[in-house]
């Protein structure tokens, strides 16, 4: 077992289980002997530094004022497995490899967390490979392929998990899957079989609350490729740790005007973050959902901050090429971030409020934006020439 | 007081009253005060190149947020100050791209196809041959492999091969004859259909098709271009609702991509009232198509003109539903179920309720009855009425014979369905391995 948090909590609470899979012995690349079924998959090296950012930001970060972090387990699978450091306790503990019968006892463990009361929260994310085939998906775990002539018993039937887990007493389940959901032929000539159950689909028990609420939030649309860089965080996993900060922030539902990152709104700013981001690498990716429904996933600590891209209308110079400036409407314009620059637009991460912008071209041309409203998800700008 | 003139500024060959969900946040007072307790208005806004067909919504003066969800998913966000007695202020929303072609507008508009640079771009980057690929460890795991290259679209294949059918394969629409019959669909007999527009270089095709008065069957389209084919559900009456009176047409479009994705196939209901659920009811959307259909429930469901429509609102409040007790729609699922003996949605439908917000101890046995009911009335329309029904199967499955042997055959279907479309589409053909 690999629970790198745990704390006591009386009433509901809020169980992460954390997986990310990038060593594939048995893929192209692997140390293994490669698996038939390889569909051209080999190793990754996002999932694990994806996997161990979104558990320190649940450990150091996240706050819900009715549903208390409770237990975060992390497994992995890595190129070189080294230990995780809580950063709140600063212990350092080990962590188990994702393989198949890892991955099936943390989620039985997790979900007898979650029957522990119906009001409890769960989040699991997986971040790796993964296939696709209409309606299955299949989960790839560090042993996919170990059997060659059952590769998928190295996988989880990701469709008959989520069905299983209806049976879990909590009510509030969120998925959050980072994996790509290409067609595979290994799925299809499987004849249904795509992977192994975890929980067996049955009968809720009906006396328990209903109903079950489990939103999946995935990393691209059915059918398409999740993209990630070399020894970085995937995209997909970038985007939702600055959905988390801000960006899937909402102020409407409180009676105090406070603001509390839902799932609509998380949605609203994966789907922006990541449309962007993979198209600075001339890729197409889209993030989707299937089970959309609101529920209350973090009490952000202070203001959200939230992305602006800011751009120059057409027949001025790229904005990248001026000198743009911004600050609270009526204050004094401060340069803006030079790392935000990016293509045609500027991007910048501010907290919500009233901004005015001003950009000024090598050539003289001046352009402008003022008392621009700022909240999530996500604004774009345009500046005007003056 | 004052009030808004909002629309979503796009050009449609029909244009729609249902362009969009606009969400409005009144940020601040008159004087700028900010004002965080007044909770959002929700509304329908139409999607329009005629300022004359705005859609008005009053609202107290102050500074307002606007945000609109489109049936694509993209959201337009906006910020106006309306002020006590001025004239009302006129929003025209502006979509990030427009639609590839204007004959495309419908498809566009519920996320069938990428906007026209979008489009453009993935066009021109199959064009041009490329280094190699920038982004070495993608999930995929392309590492030292390059980008396609080649044409946008696979040229040298000629056209589809579209047509219409009442009955896929030889043995029928009911019961395991449907479930079989759809994945063995011949049908050269069968009629053909010219498309209305096209562009061969940009390998896209589109039909428009109607029920011609025929009597109400479940229609497919079949296509096959290259060495791929799918069958399309056609949701075929469709009757225009809100006193339009006829038939809305329906749209199948064909495009073939030079790269793995291949073929791919779109269905667009023009009705200018409900053609856009099918674009918001899949994905990320549907809490916004919740706020469509409550705003339409009477029409939808107080006559049942449209059940296939109907449907589509019933899929939405199912799966958007909160724990009410006893919801209000739990009726009109019922009667869906119970007037139309021939939709296998209905019948889906009321099964899923059943499961999910169960109000009797006989709720299991009642959704077990409906789910059979529904794999006998054959394929549904719709691509979540597949998978539900694949659900509710799987559930009683483990212990149940003749659950089991209904769950694989709806299972064969549901891995070949098209998850990313509203209505059901399966690819008929077998995939091949990559290596």
């Amino acid at each position: 077992m690999s629970i790198v948090h745990q704390k006591d909590v009386a009433g509901p609470a809020t169980h992460a289980l954390i997986i990310g899979v990038g060593r594939y012995p048995y893929l192209n690349g692997g140390d293994g002997q490669l698996t038939p079924d390889h569909d051209g998959m080999g190793q990754l090296s996002s999932p694990p530094v994806s996997a161990r950012r979104l558990a320190e930001w649940l450990i150091g970060t996240f706050s819900h004022r009715a549903k208390p972090l409770g237990t975060v387990e992390l497994l992995l699978s890595e190129a070189a497995p080294a230990d995780f450091v809580n950063p709140a306790t600063g212990v350092a503990h080990q962590i188990e490899e994702a393989t198949f019968d890892a991955c099936a006892n943390a989620i039985r463990s997790w979900k007898q967390r979650g029957d522990g009361d119906a009001g409890n929260l769960m989040l699991l994310y997986f971040c790796g490979h993964g296939i696709s085939e209409g309606t299955d998906s299949a989960l790839l775990l560090a042993d996919y392929g170990a059997d060659p002539e059952n590769s998928l018993a190295g996988a989880i039937d990701f469709r008959r998990l989520h069905i299983g887990l209806q049976r879990c007493r909590a009510t509030e389940q969120c998925f959050f899957i980072d994996a790509c959901r290409s067609p595979s032929g290994s799925l299809a000539a499987a004849e249904g079989f795509a992977g192994q159950v975890v929980i067996q689909p049955g009968r809720r028990d009906p006396t328990w609350e209903r109903p079950v609420r489990q939103p999946i939030f995935y990393a691209t649309f059915s059918g398409d490729k999740a993209y990630g860089l070399p020894g970085q965080a995937s995209i997909y996993s970038e985007a939702l740790l600055k959905a988390l900060a801000g960006g899937g922030a909402d102020d409407t539902e409180s009676e105090d005007g406070s603001w509390r990152v839902t799932t609509n709104r998380v949605s609203e700013a994966l789907e922006n973050a990541v449309l962007r981001k993979a198209s600075q690498f001339e890729r197409m990716q889209l993030p989707t959902a299937d089970g959309m429904t609101k529920i209350f996933l973090h009490d952000p600590a202070a203001e959200p901050v939230v992305p602006i891209y800011v751009k120059a209308e057409p027949l001025l110079p790229p904005i990248c090429d001026a000198q743009l400036t911004f600050g609270t409407t009526g204050g004094t314009l401060a340069p803006a971030p030079a790392d935000g620059r990016c293509g045609a637009e500027w991007e910048i991460e501010t907290k919500v409020g009233s901004y005015d912008f001003a950009a000024q071209f090598p050539a003289g041309e001046r352009c402008e934006a003022r008392s621009m409203g700022i909240r999530p998800p996500f604004k774009p700008i345009t500046l005007k020439r003056v | 007081m004052g009030a808004l003139l909002l629309r979503i500024d796009k050009y449609l060959d029909t244009d729609t009253d249902f362009g969009a969900v606009a969400t409005l946040h009144k940020l601040a007072g008159p004087s700028g005060k900010a004002d965080a307790r007044s909770r959002p208005i929700e509304a329908a806004i139409p999607a329009t190149r005629d300022p004359d067909r705005s859609k008005r919504i009053d609202v107290d003066a102050g500074h307002w947020w606007i945000e609109a969800t489109l049936p694509s998913g993209e959201v337009i966000t906006d910020e106006v100050v309306v002020r006590d007695g001025d004239e009302p202020v006129r929003v025209a929303l502006q979509p990030v791209e427009d639609s590839p072609h204007e004959w495309l507008g419908w498809q566009h508009l519920i996320g069938n196809i990428e906007g026209q640079k979008t489009f453009a771009d993935i066009a021109e980057r199959a064009r041009h041959e490329t280094a190699p690929d920038p982004v070495g460890d993608m999930l995929e795991s392309a590492r030292g492999k390059s980008r396609p290259r080649g044409t946008a679209a696979r040229v040298d294949i000629g056209k589809p091969d579209v047509r219409l059918c009442d009955r896929l394969g030889p043995q029928g629409l009911r019961g395991r004859e449907a479930w079989i019959g759809v994945l063995e669909a011949d049908g050269d007999d069968l009629q053909r259909c010219e498309p209305s527009h096209s562009s061969p270089e940009e390998g896209l095709y589109l039909y428009r098709v109607r029920s011609a008065g025929r009597p109400s069957r479940h229609n497919f389209a079949r296509i096959i271009w290259g060495d791929e084919s799918y069958a399309a559900s056609l949701p075929l009456p469709w009757p225009n609702l809100g006193g339009r009176g006829g038939e809305a047409e329906i749209e199948v479009m064909a495009r073939m991509r030079a790269d793995e994705s291949g073929l791919s196939v779109g269905v667009a209901v023009v009705d200018p009232g409900f053609g856009p659920l099918a674009g918001l009811m899949t994905a990320s959307t549907l809490p916004k198509a919740r706020i469509f259909v409550e705003q339409a429930q009477d029409m939808l469901f107080g006559k049942t003109e449209n059940p296939l429509a109907a449907s589509a609102g019933g899929y939405v409040l199912i799966a958007t539903a909160g724990a009410e007790d006893k919801p209000r729609w739990y009726n009109w699922i019922e009667n869906l179920a119970g007037m139309f003996p021939d939709l296998p949605d209905g019948a889906v439908l009321k099964a899923t309720q059943r499961l999910r917000f169960p109000n009797d101890g006989n709720c299991y046995e009642i959704a077990r009855t409906s789910l059979f009911e529904a794999f006998e009335r054959g394929i549904p329309f719709y691509s979540t009425g597949v998978a539900w029904l694949l659900d509710g199967l799987t559930l009683f499955a483990d212990d149940d014979p003749e659950a089991r042997e209904r769950m694989k055959l709806v299972h064969k279907v549901a891995q070949r369905t098209d998850t990313s479309q509203a209505f059901t589409v399966i690819r008929l053909g077998n995939r091949k391995k990559r290596s």
